[in-house]
């Protein structure tokens, strides 16, 4: 799954490290989550959203999914 | 609970068991040789290590508890990679030794160790990607 994540972090100017205290996870979790090697559990995706303010849909792209 | 946080507490857990369980393993080996083979106080003695090696796992389930799901997701894999590893040995060489009776016996204590270095190594492996 595709996200846009990098993208966002980089227009509110946060590191990773800053971001994955934000949401209580590792650095090295969101770089993971950035890079498409693991994709968010519903919780965390809602979280990822709440914290930007958008709809999960609007961060994630699962229509390479299928 | 904070990355950082569920790191300081699963390392002083492991520096701790695993400092336990060496003191205990040399101690043993000492006073073991004072002992009966075989004899009760002999066995009871030797399942002091056992005992740090119970404290090495806890630690371990408690970390998997308290990390974030990437974390987690990424240490089963590892622990997956450690028990394929375990039973791909016991199982083919089980096999040989079944087979072959002059053939010298697998300590079951290496189960231990052998599963461990791979689900460190893989770990490391994969940290290493996420860097």
């Amino acid at each position: 799954m595709e996200n846009n994540l990098k993208t966002l972090r980089g227009e509110k100017g946060w590191s990773q490290a800053a971001l994955g205290d934000q949401l209580d996870i590792s650095r090295q979790s969101v770089n993971a989550i950035e890079t498409g090697r693991y994709d968010p559990s519903l919780p965390l995706a809602f979280k990822i959203a709440r914290l930007f303010d958008m709809k999960i849909e609007d961060i994630f792209d699962d229509s390479g999914a299928d | 609970m904070k990355p950082k946080q569920a790191n300081k507490r699963y390392f002083s857990a492991m520096l701790g068991s695993s400092l336990g369980y060496l003191g205990s393993v040399f101690g043993v080996s000492f006073l073991h040789d004072k002992l009966v083979d075989g004899s009760i106080p002999g066995i009871l003695l030797s399942l002091i290590p056992g005992i740090f090696i119970c404290l090495m796992l806890l630690s371990v389930w408690r970390y998997l508890k308290d990390v974030d799901e990437v974390v987690r997701h990424e240490l089963i894999q590892a622990m997956m990679a450690g028990l394929f590893a375990l039973l791909a040995l016991s199982g083919g060489w089980g096999l040989v030794e079944l087979f072959n009776d002059s053939l010298p016996r697998l300590p079951v204590f290496f189960a231990f160790p052998v599963f461990f270095l791979t689900y460190g190594l893989v770990t490391a492996i994969r940290y290493k990607r996420c860097v």
